[in-house]
């Protein structure tokens, strides 16, 4: 990862999950006693290709655009 | 299915009350706030665990467990099984406390609205909290302490959703702007913003807010003994029911979601961590709750 100026965030990078229900599954124990649908936590998901879980404002040199999904290319 | 019953916990309780409650409270929350989690952070870096995971232990003790895990985790980018190990920890402990304050403030003899406020101080999740103060009211309500149940709930709530909540946001800020600014200066490109306060303010706390205010404009005028006579029976024991009613709910839905073998393993230096910062916080809030706000607390909603 790397600080070059402004670039693509997160939350429009295909490494990217933040839908609550992926992250009540993924994150064992948050549905006892709190929720993935909470405010807390923001907009804040998986980076699946850093193994991290950090803001969809946040970027890095790895990011690859949603549209390159492969569903995405067959509409 | 928390939410419902948390501003069914501002039902009852009038703004002139609440207001006066406020100050003492946000006080003590951020006293206790702030010395544990630096006593985890501290403990945990020492045992060798990375600052954000150690941030992240740091917040689900100090402030409001399961939420503040994966709030702080997130603001921090911590690895993905930071959260987890987080909130297996803090389920562990919330838990026991359901059991342990309640019991340990009986066998000391606290008046309920201390021991409401050492439970507000020293639980780790609202759902277990509140179980804990719904407990010591009960015990109260026997005869066994002096005080009221409703003392007892209301010095919880104000310690713990109002006071220890609302430091989500704050914590979430601050160690954002420390991990991208000290920790991993280049690591995610971002600059924390101090709207993450707001997008991180946990938005129940206005439910609570709202039932307060409206209890107060509804009982404005009443007498103690018109209030007693017709606003009591009428108002807020029908309240109190669908309070109970929703937290018995609360707890089952929370029952039938646990499952304990699915929690992800915490290990020996996270849980020693976390616990070194509960056992302190334990301390520290019953210092806070039964000497030095004891006056307050004593005679809340009195």
């Amino acid at each position: 990862m790397s600080d070059k100026g402004p670039q693509p965030q997160c939350r429009s990078c295909d490494h990217f999950r933040n839908d609550p229900k992926y992250l009540e599954t993924v994150f064992e124990g948050l549905t006892s006693l709190s929720s993935g649908y909470g405010s807390v936590r923001s907009d804040d998901g998986v980076c699946l290709r850093h193994d991290r879980y950090l803001s969809a404002r946040s970027s890095c040199a790895d990011f690859l655009p949603v549209t390159s999904h492969p569903i995405a290319q067959k509409l | 299915m928390v939410l419902a019953p948390c501003a069914c916990r501002g039902g009852p309780a009038p703004f002139p009350s609440g207001l006066a409650g406020f100050g003492v409270a946000c006080l003590q929350a951020s006293i206790v706030s702030i010395v544990t989690f630096l006593v985890i952070y501290w403990v945990g870096v020492k045992l060798g665990l990375d600052r954000r995971l150690a941030a992240t232990l740091g917040a689900g003790g100090a402030v409001c467990g399961v939420s503040a895990a994966i709030a702080i985790s997130g603001a921090v980018g911590g690895k993905k099984e930071d959260a987890p190990i987080a909130i297996t920890v803090v389920i562990i402990w919330a838990i026991a406390m359901i059991f342990v304050l309640p019991f340990a403030a009986l066998y000391l003899h606290l008046p309920a609205g201390v021991g409401g406020a050492w439970i507000g101080t020293s639980e780790f999740a609202d759902a277990a909290g509140f179980a804990a103060a719904q407990t010591y009211g009960n015990i109260a309500s026997s005869g066994a302490v002096a005080g009221s149940s409703d003392q007892a709930v209301f010095a919880y709530t104000l310690i713990k959703v109002v006071g220890r909540d609302v430091w989500i946001g704050i914590w979430a800020f601050v160690l954002a702007i420390i991990a991208t600014t000290q920790w991993e200066r280049t690591e995610t490109g971002r600059k924390p913003e101090a709207a993450e306060i707001w997008w991180r303010f946990p938005k129940f706390v206005f439910g609570f807010l709202v039932a307060s205010l409206i209890i107060t404009l509804v009982t404005t005028g009443y007498s103690l003994a018109e209030f007693n006579k017709s606003v009591v029976p009428t108002l807020v024991a029908p309240i109190k029911d669908l309070r109970t009613w929703a937290f018995i709910f609360c707890f089952l839905s929370i029952g039938l979601t646990t499952r304990f073998r699915e929690l992800a393993g915490a290990g020996r230096m996270p849980f020693l961590a976390f616990s070194a910062g509960a056992v302190v916080n334990v301390i520290i809030g019953f210092i806070l709750s039964a000497i030095v706000f004891a006056a307050h607390w004593e005679t809340l909603a009195r």
